[in-house]
């Protein structure tokens, strides 16, 4: 995996939430080597809509590339909407202490997330046709 | 009395603020990555020609010290910074602008440091910015 796997589409490179996935799924790959089997096995698009910011970013995976359009680019396979920080919060989630390609469910982030969940505040759409793209996300996108 | 930001003596009164803080200490207890710089952008039409900085020196959980500089040569060794314009950091300041949602707009950004290392202390992060609420501010405009 290498920088250039990575990359900014024209529009997204004024946008600060595009510029800000880049980074973070490309300072997660350099900092956790193991992730790059995950981010090579991902294929679809990804749209996370940042509700109160009235900001969203596409992320299409294609086997080991990502790019990263401004707004919504194409229709999705995967929707996640919700507020800034509970979007954010995705990136935080631990992984299960012993089943590490699940998510620490008694964490706080999580706790907090599925509360979010419960009361609508955050809604994924697309999960139970594509339950692996989103779970590669989760991994993907998390800083631990 | 009102203190003017940016300035020496708000920058102290910063300090402060980040100090009595309680959901800072807590949520910034594990923060041993050094200090954050925050960044006002230039902006003449306030007075203000260079950027002017406030230089935090935090460790876990506390603010050991502050500061105020004006020369881009202090922030060389400070390991993140955030920036923004002056209009946006007072909407931040005031209330008017959630930190993290700022920052998903562009309205903070981080023009240095590791993105992932902020996101894992983002409450703290966001602890840090709300700590200036508690100042009585002047504000330039």
């Amino acid at each position: 995996m290498n920088a250039t796997d990575i990359e900014l589409s024209p529009s997204a490179s004024e946008n600060a939430f595009a510029v800000m996935m880049a980074e973070l799924i490309r300072a997660n790959l350099a900092d956790h080597p193991d992730k790059a089997r995950d981010f090579s096995a991902m294929h679809g698009r990804v749209a996370l809509v940042a509700e109160d910011a009235d900001t969203s970013v596409t992320l299409l995976f294609s086997g080991g590339k990502l790019s990263v359009h401004a707004g919504l680019y194409g229709i999705p396979d995967l929707v996640v909407r919700g507020p800034s920080e509970a979007l954010i919060d995705l990136s935080r989630v631990p992984p299960h202490p012993r089943f590490s390609f699940l998510p620490d469910f008694r964490s706080d982030v999580v706790r907090s997330l599925a509360r979010a969940l419960v009361d609508k505040k955050l809604r994924i759409y697309g999960l139970v046709s594509h339950p692996g793209l989103g779970l590669r996300l989760s991994r993907v996108l998390s800083i631990h | 009395m009102a203190l003017v930001f940016p300035s020496a003596a708000w920058a102290d009164a910063y300090r402060d603020a980040i100090n009595a803080n309680g959901l800072y200490k807590k949520t910034a207890a594990g923060w041993d990555q050094g200090a954050i710089a925050l960044v006002c952008k230039e902006e003449p039409a306030l007075g203000l020609d260079t950027k002017h900085a406030i230089i935090l020196d935090l460790h876990q959980g506390s603010c050991r010290g502050v500061q105020y500089a004006t020369d881009p040569a202090a922030l060389t060794s400070t390991p993140f910074i955030i920036e923004a314009s002056y209009a946006q950091w007072k909407a931040v300041m005031t209330g008017a602008v959630d930190p993290i949602k700022a920052m998903l707009q562009g309205q903070l950004r981080l023009t240095k440091g590791h993105l992932p290392t902020i996101i894992r202390d983002v409450e703290g992060s966001k602890q840090l910015v709300l700590s200036a609420r508690v100042i009585d501010t002047e504000f330039l405009a």
